[in-house]
Parts: C-alpha cells; structure tokens; sequence
C-alpha cells in the first residue's frame, strides 16, 4: 500500500532541516538525564515523601522506551 | 541538631567570667584530616544571621548560648557553622541585586546534623548536613566552614539565578557545583588570618595547592576510607588542577576522582580550575610583592564579575563558555583590568576556543576581522618543514597570516587516534594539524608576542612559560619555537 502520508502536503513544521540549536539542547537534556539514571541518582520518593540518601532528582513519570521525567530536590555535596 | 543535656558544654571562657561574650569558636577554612587539628579553631566575633537580605536560621531549640565552646561538642558545630554562614553571608549580600532574597523566602534554614551521611545538601528548603564515621572517627559536614559556605553558594547561585535549579544541563548542573567551591573559597578568603597563613604557605603564589584551594580535607579523608578513588588524594576536590574542557556529553557519566566525567562534581572542576587560575594571576598582578590586602580586594573584584556574569549569561547548553565570555565582558565594562588573565584561563582550559577569544577582543577593541589572506610559502632551507600560511584573523593578526611550518611530509604508516565512543579520528590534513597546533600553543599561552605585544586581538597570558615567538617577515608573522620545555617552572603556571 502506497504511503499516503508521503503525498500529503507538509505540515507546519514539518520536514524541515532539523534546527541544530534543538538537537544539540535535546541530546545535552539526554545526556543529562542519562548521566543521572546511570549513577542511580534519580529515584520515587517514599511513603513520606523523602528521597532516599544520595539522590538528587524525583522521578515524576516512566515511559517504557523513553527516558524518564524527572525533577530536581537538591544539590549535593558530593 | 540534638543537643542532649548530658553532652552540653560551658564555654571555656569560664573562671566566673563576665556574662557578655567574648567570641565563638571557628575554623578557618576545615577541621582539617591530622589529630589534632594542624591549624587550631580561632576566636571571633558572634556571628549575627538575622541580617537581611541572605538571613539563616540554625534549626536548633534552644540555641545554645554563645561562647568559646571545646572542640568536638554540638555547641562548637553550632558555632563554628554559625561564624562560617555569617561570613558567607556578609560577603555575597554586597553583590546581589537589590531585592534578592532566598528561593526558599527572606530566611534560609540550617539543619546542622540530620543523621547519617558523608554528605550535605542544599533542597530549597534548607541547608542540611549529616555526620559519618569511618577509620575510627566520626565527621560531622556541617563543621567544616569549606562545606557550610559550599552548600550555601547552591543557596546564593539560586538566588540569582533561579532557572538554573532544574536546567536539563550538564554544564549548568556543573557550574552550580563550581560556583558552591568558589563560594567556599570566597567566604575563606575573607579571614584575615587565613589570607596570611595561605600567602606564608604558598610564598605568595596562590596557583599552587593549599589549603585554599583544597576543598573540605576532612570529609575527604573520610571518604577515602571508605572510598579510596572516589575523591582527591589529599581533599574532597582541588581547584589547583589541570582539567581541560571536553564537551560532557562526550564523557562516561561517572569516573574516579583522577579522570574527568560528566557526573556534575567532577565537571565542575574544569570551570573551578579556570577560576582559580585567573584569580590567582589577578592577585600576582596588582603589585610586585602583593599583600593580604591586596588579596581580599581581588577577592572581591572575582566575586562581583562573577556575580554579573551569571546574571547575564544565557542557560544553554554550553553554560561554561557563556558564562566566560560573560565575565570577560562584565570585566570589559569595568575597565578591562583582569582582561588578560581571565581570557587566558578560560583559554587554557579550553572552556572559551581561541577563536571564541579572538572574537570577543576583537569585538571589544572593535577591530574589524579583514578576510584572511593567504600568502605564499616562505623560502626555507631544504631540510625544513615548508611554511604554511594560516589566516591570521582566527588569532588576533587581522589581515596578516600567520606562518607556520607544516608538518606535510608523505605519510609512510596509516594511524589513527582513538577517538571518544566509537571508531577513530581520521588523520587531519596538514593544515588542520597545524591549526590544531598553534591552537594548542595558544590556548596553554605558550607563544611570546615578543615586539608585537600590542597586536589588539591578540591573547596575552601573561604568566605562562614561552616556548614560541611570533616574528615578522615579508610574507607575515612566522612562529619561531624559541626551545623545547621539559620542566617544571615554579613560578609559571604550564
């Protein structure tokens, strides 16, 4: 089946040349994100709603496939 | 804090003393990691928190009275922490804005011991510490005055600039970081006492390692008890370093204290380094035998364009470059003095290119950036390396090239560098190579102007070791290598 979409005039926004100021502050929030699930840094809060020791950020919602949403609470020493 | 009735102490300024005290106990900078103290806790004034704006409340019922308390009671933590977030305080207040107030709201609260931790946190409700024990000793991080003034640097940064809490950035994470150490180091050079005992230890050359550059030694120690990688070998982090800037997104996320990572705390060193190294050239410049006096002076300098800078800069992705060329702006605007010695930092560290350097003195003296013109090679003799011509406008030289001997002879292996992530770096062109050169030469200030020091976009570092030398000819400016550098040059930052 022929791919309809193709035919169909673009959109606002759409199939434009990637604007490289977006794309490079979407790959930085990647990174970034990343970096923080990687060293455990992000984590749900407790029924008290406390992070446990050692963690910055609260994980505010999980998408499977996606990086999560997450927010900061502090700033550490270390 | 809980301070139980069996573990209260008197002050030792007993003997039926008058009732009107006469000072706190404090520490300089850190308790330090030697048994005892190598630098013993001083007297001074009774610290005021209620001030505003910047007011703190130590979250202690009842307060313990003031007084000159024995080491190791929670009342000399309480007032060791107390004196430390005063002097804070009192620094920074000068450089805010009019109307600055905490995120929290007018007061900042102080939570001196909130359990067990080898860590503090500042969470736009408090300030927060904790205690530890490893290698036989127990650590208490709301103590040490390096730590106080650190997590009180996240609170002052979130004052000016409150956008920068949850920025989905490494750098700006980073920055806030480095700006809590420099926070740290600010509020120690406010000491009297310290500025001589640091002057004394380094024979006036702040770039060396000391204790003021030295972050938190003693919490450090504990954490290489338990952790022996994880922090520097003598303290917790060092702004006497030699990071090099490299993008963090190209980083591993974490690493040992030795290597570089884009975890926040260890990034933040590159721009703490820089720092630290334009400070101290600030200071080596203000006088052949520069004073403590002079010291708090450019201490104060440092802090108020730094405090103009984060309000100006942009919160982008690379934070670090833009709150340089901030600074070198905001320094700009106020008559240009510390130019030299901060653009060279920056340079040195890679956080500002060469070419970002160039650019902005170029804009700033208003020198207009003629197109580069390419010169013929330069006859040389026949076992030298041919010249090739660089577009001086991308280092300062306007229309005139800069001569360069490329390094072009036929390759006879194919090699390559590993490159970071996956594959290699492809072999660069002679030109690229040799722009890469001179950049490098640049960038660790290596290349004396000689004559031509008045070129106006060129970067001046005026405390680096020249191994070059820019030498005019017909056919433009030739770098000349004056000797290869193998040493170790007490006095000059390599």
């Amino acid at each position: 089946m022929a791919d309809k979409s193709s035919d169909r005039k673009p959109r606002r926004g759409e199939d434009r040349a990637p604007d490289p100021v977006a794309e490079r502050e979407r790959t930085a929030k990647e990174a970034f994100v990343r970096g923080i699930i990687e060293r455990g840094e992000a984590a749900k809060p407790d029924r008290n709603g406390k992070l446990p020791p050692g963690v910055t950020h609260e994980i505010l919602e999980e998408v499977e496939g996606e990086l999560p949403k997450i927010r900061r609470h502090r700033f550490s020493l270390r | 804090m809980a301070v139980s009735a069996s573990r209260r102490r008197q002050p030792s300024r007993t003997s039926g003393g008058p009732s009107t005290v006469g000072g706190v106990n404090g520490w300089q900078d850190d308790p330090g990691d030697s048994l005892p103290p190598a630098v013993p806790a001083e007297l001074r004034p009774v610290p005021d928190l209620s001030i505003a704006p910047l007011r703190m409340r130590i979250d202690v019922t009842p307060a313990p009275a003031a007084g000159a308390y024995e080491l190791g009671t929670p009342e000399f933590r309480y007032w060791s922490a107390a004196e430390a977030l005063e002097r804070g305080a009192t620094f920074w207040r000068q450089f805010l804005p009019e109307g600055t107030t905490w995120q929290p709201g007018e007061e900042l609260r102080v939570l001196l011991d909130e359990g067990e931790d080898f860590n503090a946190f500042y969470d736009r409700n408090a300030l927060n510490f904790f205690h530890g024990t490893a290698g036989g000793r127990t650590v208490f991080s709301g103590e040490s005055p390096d730590i106080v003034c650190h997590e009180q640097g996240h609170g002052v940064l979130d004052a000016l600039r409150p956008e920068l809490f949850d920025a989905g950035s490494i750098e700006a994470a980073a920055f806030h970081e480095s700006f809590a150490d420099i926070c740290a180091i600010m509020a120690a050079l406010q000491l009297q006492s310290l500025r001589v005992a640091i002057l004394s230890d380094t024979r006036s050359d702040l770039s060396r390692s000391s204790r003021l550059s030295r972050l938190a030694e003693q919490l450090g120690w504990a954490i290489r008890q338990v952790s022996p990688d994880a922090v520097d070998a003598d303290c917790l982090r060092n702004a006497v370093n030699s990071f090099f800037y490299h993008s963090p997104e190209e980083l591993p996320t974490q690493g040992p204290a030795a290597a570089l990572s884009s975890e926040p705390h260890s990034f933040s060193r590159v721009f703490t380094g820089a720092f630290f190294e334009a400070l101290a050239g600030g200071f080596r410049q203000t006088a052949t035998a520069p004073t403590e006096t002079d010291l708090q002076r450019v201490s104060s300098d440092f802090a108020r364009l730094l405090a103009a800078a984060v309000q100006a800069a942009p919160v982008v992705p690379e934070y670090f470059s833009q709150v340089a060329a901030a600074l070198v702006a905001a320094e700009a605007s106020n008559g240009g003095k510390y130019r030299n010695v901060l653009t060279s930092a920056f340079v040195r560290r890679g956080i500002l290119s060469a070419h970002a350097a160039v650019g902005m003195t170029a804009v700033q003296t208003a020198v207009p950036l003629a197109a580069a013109r390419v010169a013929a090679a330069v006859p040389g003799a026949s076992r030298e390396l041919p010249h090739l011509a660089l577009a001086g406008a991308d280092y300062g030289l306007g229309d005139i090239p800069l001569l360069v001997r490329a390094a072009s002879e036929p390759r006879r292996l194919v090699t390559a560098a590993a490159a970071v992530g996956v594959g290699s770096v492809s072999a660069p062109s002679s030109e690229r190579a040799a722009r890469a050169f001179v950049e490098d030469l640049i960038q660790r200030g290596h290349i004396d102007a000689g004559d031509h020091g008045e070129i106006p976009g060129w970067i001046v570092h005026p405390h680096t070791f020249k191994t070059h030398r820019l030498v005019k000819s017909e056919g433009g400016f030739v770098l000349n290598r004056i000797l290869f550098d193998c040493g170790f040059h007490p006095h000059m930052v390599r």
